[in-house]
């Protein structure tokens, strides 16, 4: 049998996106990661239930909708969802030993970096705009015209935390393929940091945090659900979403680095 | 032809040196990579297999250096001896994967996956979910991935690990048609039996420096300060002894105290042993019913060797 095969880096980093979403989705974790990101849902579900079928008063308006986005998905899912998925990319790969099967094929080191964090945002994104998308439907389920009306804040919304989710993952990406032992303590460590250069009103520590770049690109003001010293200021989502690229392309081009070092016996015990 | 150079080749992990000056060549066919645990075997399967960088000496393979070279990668296989694998996949999904990673066609892929399955005996589990598989197919699975792809050169690190005797069977087979079809093909393993079963030609390694290479009987040649023990049963022990004893290579002579036709032989020269033999039992008129070199297998060979 004559075979064709075709070593373009172009195709086989579409190839190795693919395979590694394929295997992100498979994993049990995604599941109960979405499910974590649906649980609102069931509270409006809830509430749809005791209201027997009528109007509820209080079913929630998209203002509910919005501190949703900001105290429940901003704060906690998105961060969650970059830490379990960003130490997929390098670190988890390392520690099970199967990244031979990666790096032992005819990729270059940028290619297995940026095809493995693709595959790994792209299903992560996927599982934050299902979980948002089914939030807001859930919350506004009879309130059809409000659905049409604010669809298009529904979608600056998925546009901003897929954003802020980008940025999340590709430091932890970074941050995991370094300190693989300490990845998890260390992500935790820097989201809260992150979080509060967030809330204090420091122009310098605002720039540099994540989570206020994600709420500034919001077109509506998003409550903030907690103490907060800085008045979040709008500033133009195109310019946040660059600076989210440029930190994924600087953890992009720190793992491709890593990878042409990269000694995998290094990272454990040999046995012979 | 040369397939495989290993020049000088020295590893250090920190201050702890795993291969010291190791040179190698290796052509087509198989060969074994025979040392106890913690000998040097896998760190030197992996610099031949580009997963490390010698600390001091070279590797080319196929002619080509590793390093910046990540298109070297799809000539060469390579079966790794953790028990790693994409769990989440199916057998099918995996194999699959494997080559498309190489760059096969979608559909190429899919006949050559579903001969392997067949091959090794995994077509009924070939969807089921790899985290599911037993041990042994596990082990044939990672096989499988390592010449899917059909390379030039494969790397095996312990290879037989973890099959029960009918797929060890299976996978020497599969191997030696391999081998006879001009594949270079590495295998490692602390086992001696486990690499017989394939080839007769290996290279001994022990505390990271090569030992010896050849062919078995070759290596049990060079050991002139392990006497070769040869039992035999004979008309004339005590004759033949005698006989025996005026030739300069044999060393000693015992005789067996409750059996008068049976003796031992221990000889710095199996070559020159067997080429006197003859002439000596021909010219005393001696009948030899039985000739059994004791320590001739690799288990007797490598336990002089690498103690």
């Amino acid at each position: 049998m004559s075979v064709t095969t075709d070593l373009s880096q172009l195709k086989l980093l579409g190839t190795l996106t693919r395979i590694t979403a394929h295997r992100v989705l498979k994993r049990k974790s995604t599941i109960v990661l979405t499910l974590v990101g649906l649980l609102p849902v069931l509270q409006a579900l809830l509430w749809i239930a005791t209201a027997m079928g009528q109007v509820h008063p209080n079913l929630r308006p998209f203002g509910f909708f919005l501190q949703l986005v900001s105290t429940y998905f901003a704060f906690l899912f998105v961060p969650l969802l970059a830490i379990f998925l960003g130490l997929g990319v390098i670190s988890d790969e390392v520690e099970t030993r199967n990244i031979t099967y990666t790096i032992t094929r005819p990729l270059s080191p940028l290619v297995i970096a940026t095809g493995r964090f693709l595959g790994h945002y792209l299903i992560a994104a996927a599982v934050l705009c299902v979980c948002v998308i089914l939030n807001f439907a859930a919350g506004m389920v009879f309130q059809l015209e409000d659905i049409v009306r604010k669809f298009p804040g529904l979608i600056n919304c998925l546009f901003f935390l897929s954003g802020g989710l980008l940025a999340y993952m590709a430091v932890i990406a970074a941050l995991g393929t370094t300190w693989r032992r300490f990845a998890i303590l260390g992500s935790v460590v820097w989201i809260m940091f992150d979080n509060v250069f967030a809330l204090l009103p420091v122009a310098n520590l605002n720039a540099i945090s994540v989570k206020y770049r994600m709420l500034a690109s919001s077109w509506e003001s998003l409550p903030q659900g907690m103490m907060t010293l800085a008045a979040i200021e709008q500033s133009p989502a195109i310019v946040n979403a660059l600076v989210f690229v440029l930190l994924a392309s600087a953890a992009v081009s720190y793992m491709t680095w890593y990878l042409k070092q990269f000694e995998f016996v290094l990272s454990g015990s040999d046995s012979g | 032809m040369t397939k495989v150079e290993v020049n000088n080749v020295s590893k250090w992990y920190g201050e702890v040196s795993a291969l010291n000056d190791v040179s190698l060549s290796i052509g087509s066919g198989i060969l074994g990579l025979l040392g106890p645990n913690g000998a040097g075997k896998s760190t030197l399967l992996k610099l031949m297999g580009g997963q490390l960088h010698p600390s001091l000496g070279s590797v080319r393979v196929l002619d080509q250096e590793y390093q910046g070279n990540h298109r070297l990668f799809s000539r060469i296989g390579l079966c790794p001896e953790q028990d790693a694998l994409w769990d989440e996949f199916t057998g099918e999904q995996f194999l699959m994967g494997m080559l498309r990673l190489h760059g096969w066609q979608a559909s190429d892929a899919k006949k050559r996956v579903s001969e392997l399955m067949s091959w090794f005996q995994l077509t009924a589990a070939a969807t089921k979910r790899v985290g599911g598989y037993s041990k042994g197919m596990r082990q044939k699975l990672r096989i499988a991935q390592s010449f899917a792809h059909r390379p030039e050169i494969m790397f095996l690190d312990e290879p037989m690990t973890g099959l029960d005797a009918s797929s060890r069977v299976l996978v020497s087979d599969i191997i030696r048609d391999l081998g006879e079809k001009g594949v270079a093909i590495v295998v490692s393993s602390h086992i001696l039996h486990e690499v017989e079963m394939l080839t007769k030609e290996m290279v001994l390694i022990h505390q990271g420096q090569l030992r010896a290479r050849g062919n078995v009987y070759e290596i049990r040649e060079l050991l002139t300060d392990h006497p070769l023990q040869l039992d035999m049963s004979v008309s004339n022990s005590r004759q033949l002894s005698k006989a025996l004893l005026d030739c300069e290579h044999v060393v000693s002579v015992e005789l067996n105290a409750n059996d008068p036709s049976k003796l031992t032989v221990f000889t710095r020269h199996q070559n020159q042993f067997f080429e006197d033999l003859p002439r000596i039992l021909q010219s005393e008129d001696i009948q030899i019913e039985r000739l059994y070199a004791e320590d001739e297998d690799m288990e007797s060979v490598f336990k002089y060797l690498v103690h």
